[in-house]
């Protein structure tokens, strides 16, 4: 399994943890009633993307060793664009919806908190776009080590 | 100029004109009727940057040319991707500065979420064009 391999796994493992996590502690907020911002999902969501950003970090580049050939640029590629368009089809089609639920159930004239929820799809977003570049990573490996080296 | 500097010309001349307007009207309007219906009259005439949907339509491709190669395609994704990047931080940034100004306890006119959707998804497309004008030079070098 290469660097990048093991890049993804970890990416995919801590975002599917956060989106767990996320979705336990919101259902379990809605039981208890709680009517405070969703605080909570984002002391969830961020640090988990900022332990995603940091995987580069984690799992470094061994010295004098190249780790990226045309194959995996190809491969990186790939899994971007999936990542992207996951990120746009889902986050994009979530805020319109929020805000014309907001919109359709304040009235044109109406007035409400900001809804903190808008701000919360953003950071989902980034969690779907992660999810999405490393399964197209993983996939196109094959989930796993093929005698590639890290 | 080839179809997409023409086309992202159109884009970045209607938006520009839709904001000069806008922001006239919000200035004219802001003294007699007040700062939240100002900015929704201002806000509404950035319907004017509608018009840039026109240009697939105004500058057709032409039979039996070849409109769009290797990197044409390559300019169009760097854009793409700078598009989405400056519409996802607007939408980041403008939602995060109305929370901080208003405050969490503290109501907001519902008018503001369509208008942050919409600051955000013209942004897309200006900032698309801009940046595809850039990668040719802003003129024209010979593609036709």
């Amino acid at each position: 399994m290469n660097r990048w391999q093991k890049i993804a796994w970890f990416n995919l493992i801590v975002m599917t943890l956060c989106f767990v996590v996320c979705f336990v502690l919101a259902a379990s907020m809605s039981f208890q009633r709680v009517a405070t911002p969703p605080t909570p999902l984002f002391l969830v969501i961020i640090p988990s993307l900022i332990l995603v950003a940091i995987s580069t970090f984690i799992f470094r580049k061994k010295a004098k060793r190249v780790d990226f050939d045309e194959r995996d640029m190809q491969i990186h590629k790939k899994s971007q664009y999936v990542g992207l368009w996951a990120f746009v089809i889902s986050t994009v089609l979530a805020i319109t919806v929020e805000i014309m639920i907001c919109f359709f159930a304040v009235g044109p004239g109406g007035t409400l908190r900001y809804p903190l929820v808008l701000l919360l799809t953003i950071c989902a977003g980034g969690g779907v776009w992660i999810i999405a570049d490393s399964i197209a990573i993983l996939v196109q490996y094959n989930w796993g080590g093929k005698g590639e080296k890290s | 100029m080839n179809r997409q500097q023409k086309m992202a010309w159109w884009i970045v001349i209607t938006t520009l004109l839709a904001l000069a307007v806008s922001l006239t009207v919000f200035c004219v309007l802001y003294a007699k009727v007040g700062f939240p219906r100002a900015l929704r009259l201002g806000f509404a005439c950035m319907g004017i940057a509608g018009l840039g949907g026109l240009s697939t339509l105004i500058f057709r491709k032409d039979k039996g040319k070849v409109a769009f190669d290797e990197r044409d395609r390559i300019f169009n994704i760097r854009a793409s991707w700078a598009g989405f990047g400056v519409s996802y931080g607007i939408f980041g940034v403008l939602s995060m500065t109305i929370w901080g100004v208003v405050g969490a306890g503290n109501l907001v006119d519902v008018n503001i979420l369509p208008m942050v959707w919409f600051a955000a998804f013209i942004s897309a497309f200006f900032t698309h064009s801009v940046v595809i004008l850039i990668q040719y030079g802003r003129g024209s070098k010979g593609e036709k």
